[in-house]
């Protein structure tokens, strides 16, 4: 099971997400609600999986996973995005993001994005 | 042409395409094929065995969409396998010519066509063919027979005396070729769905259906895949689908291929049709390409909208009823944001399109909210919203505060919720979103709940949400506590501290909610105050030995009477008895005589006297008492009573004991 980080500026988001990851013997690490706090968080946890949400205040999913893939080019990212952002998803995939997830997410959906990305980092 | 065949049989009959494929037991659990299937990557199917007879076959397509569809993965999971398996699997003798067995597999129904053909030799299994792997090798045999066409043109060239001979030899080949080529192309030609591929040219190569044509109404020969794309979606989708292919290409990692191909639309509407276009990634000597498959699902949509529309109103009464807390709160959240925040946004901004990218931040960030909660409605209208607010960023004019100010006054979050509220409104009642302190479901309405998830649910969708409506009714007391961790953790944030933790102990005890719903209910004070002025900021936490974080316990037992316990402690800086009784005096609530002749703890008690603490204080007590006494009065409502202990700079607690009834 991984450690994972999870980052969104929205608590019922994290709320969901943390819900299904700790039902499914995942450990949450650490969480964010930017991406600034994201990038300290990462240096300190190194978690194995971070799920980055894309439109966030200070600093935006974008620019922590460049962030982040800079100083970590093997970082697992996937991206949590809404509905009609195909652009920056693709914009994030191209920089280094790992896979992604479209709000609203289903249990299942979460689960195997994060089981795909740990089976493809080891 | 028979001469070859005599000389080679054995490359000309299925048996010699057989693998071995894993077996389950018909005993096995889904969970054991899950795995399987999971740790095998690239198995694309799996055989029930029973006493070495094929009992069935299950391919992983079909496996993984069923536990896909709703519930699919609670319900089957701990089921056995035969729930889900194919009773009549293709079965195919070891020596069926090869020609043969791609007519035979042309001819089963579509969705069984990519399905592994068993094959048994005596009468005995022995393993199966992977339809995928029976394309290859034809293609693989086409190629080698090209090869030898080519050398065999050379010797052409070289022995004059020979020539006429090998002609012959050549023709042979050449109509073994085309024999096998339109048995593959029939089989796709039936399939009722269309193929085609390309690489990273984009040309569609020469192998596409004939069910292209019918689907997208025109042949497909040469025509570049981009060139269709801007024909058949709208401009602003071309271009990001164009990109999407673009990097797919590039990328060099399978896992982000499927990323990549995940980002394409899967629907397309064209003329009166709609189309489902999914995507696999195929590699065809070692070059990366993309098969499209198209599929005519104009019916399904038509009938799954009306479907869909019913199961989302369910989902959308469950979420409402499961989480009421939350839910209501992002619904008033949004009423405030449009109609205070927003302008205070907009005034602090330092400028007009700092405001601008604030508000379309948190109008991005409710439409997440919304649909998490499953009203998609309301998520649809905010979508509209952060378009238009998208379109202001993006025109770069100039703004004034005062043109954003105007447009958030259209606004109007009565509108935006109204579909969505209404839905809930007319099966939970009127009062459900208005009183936001306390919920009332009769028990009338949870049976009509009931009945209307039973009339229009599937068994499956019954079964999984009839237990969470019956669970309305009856609640262990230890998961009406834990729901507060969500509440402690949302008043954390607001005070900007850190998020205590949240620990429920004690015994499983079985209430029935509404009974006790105002007790718990007023708890959210005590769990306030707890996070307010209990648990000390973290500097302080550190400064007086403690862990950084604090911690909040909710203790839950059952004494000798069949009361119920409840005691929630926190590990603060407690109340110091001294200013407790300063405040008393000061305020005149008792005299100095009066108080001299209390105990420290009854001193402490003073908190819960009408009137010990108003808003207006502001010192570190300051709202120590508000909603003290208002837990206190639905705990004695109960007959119940509550006692508080405290240490100074150690911890308070509370305990509560309510009758079990």
């Amino acid at each position: 099971m991984a450690r994972i980080m999870i980052v969104d500026d929205s608590l019922i988001v994290r709320m969901n997400l943390k819900k299904i990851l700790i039902n499914s013997g995942h450990e949450v690490v650490a969480e964010a609600s930017n991406g600034e706090e994201a990038c300290l968080k990462y240096e300190e946890c190194k978690p194995d999986v971070v799920t980055l949400d894309i439109t966030m205040p200070k600093m935006d999913g974008i620019e922590a996973l460049s962030k982040i893939c800079e100083e970590d080019r093997d970082a697992s990212i996937i991206m949590i995005s809404a509905l009609g952002q195909e652009l920056k998803i693709l914009e994030a995939l191209d920089k280094g993001a790992k896979h992604y997830i479209v709000k609203p997410f289903k249990e299942s959906d979460v689960l195997n994005k994060i089981d795909t990305v740990l089976k493809a980092a080891v | 042409m028979n001469n070859t065949i005599v000389k080679e049989p054995t490359e000309e009959i299925i048996g010699n395409l057989t693998i071995e494929i894993p077996s389950v037991l018909s005993t096995d659990t889904s969970k054991t094929l899950y795995d399987l299937f999971e740790s095998m990557p690239g198995l694309e199917g799996v055989v029930v065995l029973e006493g070495g007879y094929p009992l069935g076959l299950i391919m992983r397509n079909l496996f993984f969409q069923k536990m896909a569809e709703q519930f699919g993965f609670s319900i089957y999971m701990n089921r056995p396998v035969t729930l889900l398996f194919d009773t009549s699997p293709m079965i195919m003798d070891y020596y069926t010519e090869i020609s043969k067995v791609g007519i035979a597999a042309m001819n089963r129904p579509k969705n069984n066509l990519y399905d592994f053909i068993l094959v048994s030799k005596d009468d005995v299994y022995i393993g199966a063919v992977s339809i995928r792997l029976f394309l290859i090798e034809l293609s693989r045999k086409s190629d080698e027979k090209l090869k030898i066409l080519n050398l065999q043109h050379e010797n052409l060239k070289k022995a004059n005396e020979q020539e006429i001979e090998l002609r012959k030899t050549v023709d042979e080949n050449n109509k073994v070729i085309q024999l096998k080529s339109a048995s593959v192309k029939n089989l796709l030609d039936h399939a009722g769905q269309g193929f085609l591929s390309f690489g990273d040219n984009y040309i569609i190569e020469d192998e596409y259906s004939f069910e292209c044509i019918n689907i997208i109404g025109k042949k497909l020969d040469d025509v570049c895949y981009l060139d269709l794309v801007t024909e058949l979606f709208p401009a602003e989708n071309a271009a990001v689908q164009k990109l999407t292919l673009k990097s797919y290409f590039n990328s060099q990692s399978e896992i982000k291929d499927d990323a990549y191909l995940h980002l394409l639309p899967r629907e397309c509407q064209i003329g009166h049709q709609t189309i489902r276009f999914d995507y696999k990634r195929i590699e065809f000597f070692g070059e990366k390409k993309i098969m499209v498959i198209l599929t005519d699902i104009t019916e399904k949509v038509v009938m799954e909208r009306h479907l869909d529309e019913e199961g989302r109103n369910q989902r959308l009464v469950v979420k409402a009823l499961t989480s009421t807390d939350e839910f209501k709160r992002t619904i008033e959240e949004l009423y405030d944001f449009f109609k205070t925040d927003a302008y205070y946004i907009i005034q602090n901004s330092t400028t007009a399109s700092d405001a601008l990218n604030e508000i379309f931040r948190c109008v991005h960030t409710f439409k997440g909210d919304f649909a998490q909660f499953g009203l998609h409605n309301s998520s649809k209208k905010l979508h509209i919203i952060e378009d238009n607010l998208q379109l202001m960023l993006n025109s770069g004019g100039e703004l004034g505060k005062e043109t954003i100010k105007s447009m958030v006054e259209q606004i109007d979050s009565a509108r935006i919720t109204a579909e969505d509220t209404m839905v809930i409104s007319n099966i939970l009642g009127e009062d459900f979103l208005q009183e936001s302190k306390k919920i009332t479901i009769s028990e009338d309405n949870i049976r009509e709940i009931q009945l209307s998830v039973i009339r229009t649910c599937g068994q499956r969708q019954c079964a999984e949400i009839l237990p969470s409506v019956n669970k309305l009714r009856f609640k262990n007391i230890k998961v009406l506590m834990d729901q507060s961790k969500d509440y402690v953790e949302y008043i954390a944030e607001r005070l900007s501290k850190t998020v205590p933790q949240f620990i429920v102990t004690g015994e499983d005890i079985w209430i029935e909610k509404d009974k006790y719903s105002k007790v718990f209910k007023s708890m959210v004070h005590l769990f306030r105050n707890m996070c307010d002025h209990g648990i000390e900021m973290s500097d302080e936490r550190l400064a007086a030995g403690k862990d950084e974080v604090g911690t909040i316990t909710c203790h839950i037992e059952e004494d000798s009477y069949h009361n119920i316990v409840i005691k929630i402690s926190d590990d603060g800086r407690g109340i110091d008895a001294a200013i407790i009784k300063e405040k008393a005096l000061e305020k005149g609530l008792l005299t100095k005589e009066q108080l001299d002749r209390l105990s420290e703890k009854e001193i402490i008690q003073i908190i819960f006297m009408q009137g010990f603490s108003t808003k207006s204080d502001v010192s570190t007590l300051s709202g120590r008492g508000v909603g003290m006494t208002a837990v206190k009065e639905a705990i004695m409502h109960m007959n119940g009573h509550m006692e508080m202990e405290t240490v100074f700079g150690e911890g308070t607690s509370y305990i509560i004991t309510i009758p079990k009834i």
